[in-house]
């Protein structure tokens, strides 16, 4: 029996009951519900309640004890939580600042139409659609002490000995962030190119009758009218800033010294290296809480709601 | 400022958008650029504008060539289509932007906003931005922001064609107002004959980038240059019926009926055009040709009605008064008057067209 055979015969069945109810609907809505609260609502609430208890893990089952806010205060008192913080503060320069720079202005260069403007708009979109991970492999060879970049600036005779990039206390961050800001950019640049080829062409026709400059019409009228685009870039890049993880995870794990440990890397260090899981639930509220403060910051800021 | 056009070409690719244009413009003058979709209208408007470069030939404002003068050192306005505000300034700002960062002083962009904005009446709205506006406000904000500038000439580009037809009637005897207040050179640019015809001094009719004939209104219509002109110009169309001259009679002959010929015409005459109003209903049996009426259409003031003949491949279109109605299927004979035909010759040059009506 087909499918829909078999979903009739049940309609035709709980009809059968003279229930007052239509049930097809809700029949029909099942499985999306079965589904959104098996994966969704119920460990949204578990781990809720998960973070004002304490767990142990010895023992076969473990053991829950409620402590309140306490795991809320250990995470905010945490040292290494407001470094983390701090961290990815800059780290949102990689993911969010400065390819929304470089991908505006590449989205402009691309958007005047210049010569070969579609193989350049492939080739930077190419690292989006690169794993990440590989990503970050690859980085990590490049980066390494005999990798292609230390072998560069000795050829050209930059540096005398190799700059161990990924193991430098100053230089591991920056160094991710090369790779993000890699990553990123094509990204927003066709987020931003689609934005700017959806702008009539008669705004600026009308601005050139005017005799105004090309620095006013970018100021006046591209980036105000660019704005709902701009708005998606900064709010995704917010979210993926606190997300972030393996890109940090896979070439430097954070390291050396908690030098390049974000919020997200921390987290799962509390959760799942050292197994303390009230705590690390807590730091994920925590997370939650700060991407929806600032997301909504950035569209109040930028003074509306028409993403 | 006078405008003078000496052969203007401009290509696109192999696309020639303009052929070998020439024109002048009075200071002063109403002109309007009429023809249909592609005819080269809104380049040639462009060109003048600075916004696009004539492949050949040249521009002059008052004498002074412009043709490689940028849009700002032309001193014209521009009205587009779609109007071109900025959606995201209010009236106000949309009007004062262009002045801003220039050399006029501030109170002054204030006043020439408030002149403008009550000589349109759109004092109420200055603090609205587009998107909140009609597109009768709107049209009203983008020629607010041409007068601000206190140009030398206005352009415009079919700048109601988005409205609704009745706003587009009281749109039309405002920008006449406007223009008898302001009395600045304007070039205007539709589609639409109707608005050719009654707001211009002059009206220039266009097709596949030519010039087919300037001229005023009135001879435009009455005498027109060739078959095209005749045909693009008045609503409904002129009738147009293949026919031959007979020289040693003088006779002009259809298919389905003979007319006494004018004087002028000669033996290259292969088409008369008769405009709808000249066919006129004739009591029974005393008409040139009797027809079936296929299709009435009530407007109202007029009438219009569709003829069929047998002898005639084409049909007929006729205009009557508005008190005459009839029935499809109903015969009626016409009477088509020799004095107010139209003829044309191989190539739809005009051959004769009737003298212009006296003003008595």
């Amino acid at each position: 029996m087909s499918i829909t055979g078999l979903q009739n015969r049940i309609v035709r069945r709980l009809r059968f009951d003279r229930s007052e109810i239509d049930w097809k609907p809700y029949l029909y809505l099942l499985p999306a519900f079965v589904m959104i609260a098996v994966f969704l609502a119920y460990p949204l609430v578990d781990t809720f309640i998960l973070s004002f208890q304490e767990v142990v893990t010895l023992g076969i089952q473990g053991e829950k004890r409620w402590v309140g806010l306490a795991n809320y205060e250990a995470v905010l008192t945490d040292p290494l939580f407001w470094r983390s913080a701090k961290n990815t503060i800059i780290f949102s320069f990689g993911m969010l600042v400065i390819p929304l720079f470089l991908g505006l202005g590449l989205a402009m260069v691309i958007n005047r139409g210049i010569k070969g403007k579609s193989s350049l708009r492939a080739l930077i979109f190419v690292p989006v659609v690169v794993p990440i991970v590989v990503a970050g492999i690859v980085f990590s060879w490049i980066l390494s002490p005999n990798g292609l970049l230390n072998w560069g600036l000795t050829a050209v005779g930059l540096i005398e000995r190799p700059i161990r990039f990924l193991n430098s206390i100053e230089l591991s961050l920056p160094s991710v962030m090369l790779m993000v800001v890699w990553k990123r950019t094509g990204y927003y640049m066709v987020i931003l190119l689609a934005g700017l080829q959806g702008l009539p062409n008669d705004v600026y026709e009308a601005a050139k009758i005017m005799g105004k400059s090309r620095w006013a019409m970018f100021r006046y009228i591209t980036l105000p009218l660019l704005k709902p685009a701009i708005l998606i870039v900064v709010v995704l890049g917010i979210i993926d800033s606190l997300r972030a993880f393996a890109h940090v995870y896979v070439m430097t794990g954070g390291g050396p010294s908690n030098a390049s440990e974000i919020l997200s890397t921390h987290f799962y260090k509390v959760a799942f290296s050292y197994f303390n899981f009230g705590k690390g639930a807590a730091y994920g509220f925590i997370l939650f809480g700060m991407a929806l403060v600032l997301s909504v910051i950035a569209i109040k800021l930028s003074g509306g709601s028409e993403i | 400022m006078n405008i003078e056009l000496n052969n203007i070409t401009k290509r696109f690719g192999d696309l020639v958008a303009v052929n070998d244009l020439s024109m002048s413009i009075q200071d002063g003058e109403f002109i309007t650029l009429v023809g249909p979709s592609g005819c080269g209208k809104t380049t040639t408007l462009r060109m003048i504008a600075g916004l696009e470069t004539p492949t050949e030939g040249t521009i002059e404002f008052d004498g002074k060539d412009v043709t490689n003068a940028s849009p700002q050192e032309r001193k014209i306005a521009f009205v587009f289509q779609a109007y071109a505000l900025y959606p995201h300034m209010t009236a106000r700002k949309n009007m004062s932007f262009a002045l801003e960062h220039t050399d006029v002083p501030e109170d002054e962009i204030d006043q020439r906003i408030n002149e403008a904005a009550s000589m349109l009446g759109i004092e109420g709205h200055l603090d609205k931005r587009p998107p909140s506006l009609s597109g009768g406000q709107q049209q009203r904000v983008a020629l607010g922001r041409s007068i601000v500038r206190d140009p030398e000439i206005f352009l415009l580009d079919e700048p109601l064609s988005n409205l609704d037809a009745k706003l587009r009637v009281q749109m039309r005897a405002e920008l006449q107002q406007l223009h008898q207040e302001i009395k600045t050179t304007t070039v205007y640019v539709t589609h639409d004959q109707e608005e050719a015809m009654t707001m211009s001094d002059r009206v220039a009719i266009l097709n596949d980038g030519k010039l087919q004939q300037i001229d005023t209104p009135g001879v435009v219509y009455s005498q027109p240059a060739n078959q095209f002109v005749a045909g693009f110009i008045g609503s409904p169309s002129m009738n147009f019926l293949d026919c031959q001259l007979d020289g040693s009679s003088k006779t002009l002959r259809t298919s389905a009926f003979s007319l006494q010929a004018p004087e002028e015409a000669s033996e290259d005459v292969e088409t008369l055009g008769v405009r709808p109003e000249e066919l006129t209903i004739a009591p029974s049996g005393e008409g040139d040709l009797s027809a079936e009426v296929s299709v009435f259409e009530q407007i109202g003031s007029y009438n219009i009605l569709y003829l069929e003949n047998d002898d005639l491949d084409e049909e007929l279109v006729a205009q009557v008064e508005g008190s005459n109605h009839f029935d499809p299927g109903e015969r009626v004979d016409i009477q088509i008057d020799p004095t107010h035909i139209h003829l044309f010759d191989r190539d739809g040059d005009a051959v004769y067209n009737p003298p212009l009506p006296s003003k008595e």
